[in-house]
């Protein structure tokens, strides 16, 4: 069984947010506008956050792009109280928009706050409209649910639709996320952890590679190796 | 048919009183509520229409005061069972004249604790998925089971020693409107009063006594295991449950000292509501407010020993940052007022514990809503800082709830009476028997020559 | 191996409407219970009001 990780070289990553663009065009995440995003309400699945450490003139500042972190030991899933947010057999977090009562336990419970809100009713401006990912699957979400970062499953089960109308089995190189297609400085790698094979996996075990928050105990699948 | 040699005693007279006659202050009473409610409604409607945009709730403050709420209102039920039950099982004589209050706020602040959880709700129309696709491991439908199971023995307990009262008023009250009688008479359950059904009462009532304290307790600390559960800072903390059933008495019994005093003043019932119960029962406050400080205590002090990063960070928020006003507002109120007031016995009157208990009442949904907030504010992801300045809206509907609460409560007490009259009459008769036995042993004494 | 049970939805809510149904019929039941108490025995009683379940006193079943 394929189990999908992803691994984020920090060395290469300069913060370009190339990703986050990437992601919100490939899934019709709306436009908060400034008013809203002032207050917190932007929805970005990819988001790249700042760390900032020191005091001045003695600062260092890292960037960790953070998608969701498709924990193994989801504490999101555990809290969820009608199963609208699930883990599918290949180890992905996923939202049934129309399963979510919109309580946002999963919300609160989520120690990456990879898991977003709809505050409102979906928006988009007229010319981002006609941009618009047509995939029924990515189709915008109503206001009231929840919603995050699914390693773009559309992107997978296009993948799968396309390998058998050609014949052949499925390969998990088939696919990759948009953020990992986009990324400017190569910084990502997506595949199956379960394959030793894979580069995912050989990144994986490298003595650079650490997970945010381990302490927590929830086994996330996005690794990152450190900066310098 | 009805007996017409029947003669009311004073203190029926005195509690049926409101019930036959409205008085203008209280239209005037009702008009203030009723606007405050409306103006909630209507802001619930429109949170309903555009979103829950409209709240102040931000990513990650995902909860805030609507959750505080939830946690006040349940915690303010814990007036009628944990009180009342106690009072009966230990057979406090001067609980009589006050059960029925208490257990009133009980069976209202649950329905608008329920109420909380729906409006705090993103897809309202979706209330019924947890009892379809209900899924246990989720600490909401721990929740559900206590606080279900919960509001049925209240109602219950609540309903059984009204029994008596409400036949009284099918079989007297022949001046009531139609529908009131009614009324009486389907929920008197053609009630007869023989020894039998009297000795199956209170039976009863016995066993829901003893029965609802265990439920009362399971349903705060399910409430405080929605926070405990999670990882959050200082939410993921095993004194979740008793700081928050300590807290639930607490305010319970603040909510019952607002509501009696009220009545009493209202209604007219200065007769039965009278020292005693204002001196014991302040005791009793004070002892709580004793106990929840020491769980502040215990709880604050073992997290500022650590050095855990972002306990320490929520901790400052409390202590010095944004919630520190809030802070210590909750401490001034749950702790330092009541604690002057309520240890004098002079204090113990109803004007002073009267005070105490509106600060308590303050305070306490402050706790709530600082146990709610600050650690939302400061994720342990730590990446960034965000504060929560609740809306007008979420300001409407909270004082609308506040007004809803107080409609139903006055209105409910404008059917039935305010005081278990049988059970006042029994406890009397209790003291005349006693009075009589002390007599009858001093003449023995005489009589033997001792 | 337990585990499907606080994992599937809908076993959840049976076991809320089970407690809660369970519950609501004891009450029921404690509540005909009181009702159906015998009356005291007749000598001594006043004319009765309407609403009586039983006109003999053979009701309860304690």
């Amino acid at each position: 069984m394929t189990r999908w990780g992803m691994v984020i070289d920090l060395d290469k990553c300069f913060a370009c947010q190339s990703c986050t663009a990437a992601c919100r065009m490939e899934n019709n995440t709306p436009v908060a506008g400034p008013d809203q995003a002032e207050r917190e309400r932007t929805i970005l699945w990819n988001e790249v956050l700042p760390f900032e450490e020191g005091e001045y003139p003695n600062v260092t500042l890292t960037f960790i792009p953070r998608p969701c972190q498709h924990c193994d030991n989801p504490p999101c899933v555990k809290v969820c109280p009608v199963q609208a947010t699930y883990i599918d057999e290949e180890g992905i977090v996923l939202v049934d928009y129309n399963r979510c009562i919109g309580c946002r336990f999963c919300t609160v419970a989520c120690p990456y706050q990879v898991r977003y809100f709809n505050w409102y009713a979906p928006e988009w401006p007229e010319e981002l409209k006609e941009h618009l990912n047509p995939d029924p699957e990515v189709a915008p979400r109503p206001k009231g649910v929840v919603e995050k970062c699914t390693f773009c499953v559309q992107r997978r089960r296009k993948a799968r639709e396309q390998a058998e109308a050609e014949g052949r089995p499925f390969n998990p190189t088939d696919f990759i996320p948009a953020c990992v297609q986009t990324c400017t400085g190569k910084a990502r790698y997506f595949g199956d952890l379960d394959d030793p094979n894979s580069l995912v996996a050989k990144l994986a075990k490298s003595p650079r590679a650490f997970r945010l928050q381990e302490e927590m105990g929830t086994e996330p699948k996005v690794y990152y190796l450190k900066q310098g | 048919m009805m007996d017409r040699t029947y003669q009311e005693s004073e203190l029926e007279r005195t509690v049926l009183s409101p019930l036959r006659q409205t008085s203008p202050q209280f239209w005037l009473a009702m008009a203030v509520l009723g606007a405050v409610f409306l103006w909630g409604a209507v802001m619930l409607v429109r949170q309903w229409i555009l979103g829950l945009g409209v709240t102040g709730l931000n990513r990650p403050v995902y909860w805030g005061i609507y959750l505080a709420n939830f946690v006040f209102f349940i915690g303010i039920s814990h007036a009628g069972t944990l009180i009342s039950a106690i009072l009966r099982v230990t057979q406090a004589e001067w609980r009589r004249p006050i059960t029925r209050i208490a257990e009133a706020i009980t069976f209202f602040a649950l329905i608008l604790g329920l109420l909380q959880i729906w409006i705090d709700m993103g897809r309202p129309e979706r209330v019924f998925y947890p009892l379809i696709y209900g899924r246990f491991q989720s600490p909401f439908l721990w929740d559900f089971t206590c606080i279900g199971v919960y509001l049925l023995s209240s109602t219950l307990y609540l309903y059984l020693p009204m029994i008596p009262d409400l036949a009284r008023m099918r079989d007297h009250m022949t001046d009531a409107p139609a529908w009131r009688r009614r009324l009486y008479t389907l929920l008197a359950l053609g009630w007869h009063g023989s020894h039998e059904q009297h000795r199956r009462l209170e039976k009863a009532i016995s066993i829901m006594a003893i029965l609802i304290i265990p439920i009362a307790v399971s349903v705060h600390t399910v409430v405080s295991w929605i926070f405990g559960m999670t990882m959050q800072p200082m939410w993921h903390s095993t004194i979740m449950g008793p700081y928050f059933v300590v807290g639930a008495i607490f305010s319970g019994i603040a909510m019952l000292f607002i509501f009696m005093t009220i009545i009493r003043r209202a209604w007219h019932l200065e007769k039965w509501i009278g020292p005693k119960q204002y001196n014991y029962l302040g005791i009793l406050l004070l002892v709580m407010s004793a106990f929840w400080a020491y769980f502040t205590l215990s709880e604050y002090l073992t997290t500022g020993y650590g050095s855990i990063i972002h306990e320490q960070e929520v901790l400052h928020a409390k202590l010095s940052e944004e919630y520190a006003p809030w802070f210590w507002a909750m401490l001034i109120c749950n702790f330092v007022i009541p604690f002057a007031i309520l240890v004098w016995r002079k204090g113990r009157t109803p004007t002073g514990t009267f005070i105490a208990a509106l600060a308590i009442a303050v305070g306490m949904w402050i706790e709530r809503f600082t146990i709610v907030a600050p650690s939302l504010t400061r994720p342990s992801l730590g990446f960034e800082k965000v504060l929560y300045a609740p809306t007008i809206t979420e300001v409407a509907i909270t004082a609308g709830s506040v007004a809803f609460f107080a409609i139903l409560f006055l209105l409910f007490f404008k059917i039935f009476p305010a005081i278990s009259v049988w059970e006042v009459e029994e406890g009397e008769a209790i003291e005349v028997v006693h009075r009589q036995a002390e007599a009858l042993a001093r003449q023995k004494a005489i009589l033997t020559g001792s | 191996m337990g585990f499907w049970i606080v994992n599937t939805p809908g076993i959840g809510s049976l076991i809320v409407l089970t407690v809660g149904l369970s519950v609501f019929a004891a009450y029921v039941y404690m509540v005909r219970w009181i009702q159906t108490a015998p009356p005291d025995p007749v000598e001594i009683r006043a004319p009765q009001t309407a609403g009586e379940p039983e006109p003999n006193g053979t009701g309860g079943e304690s």
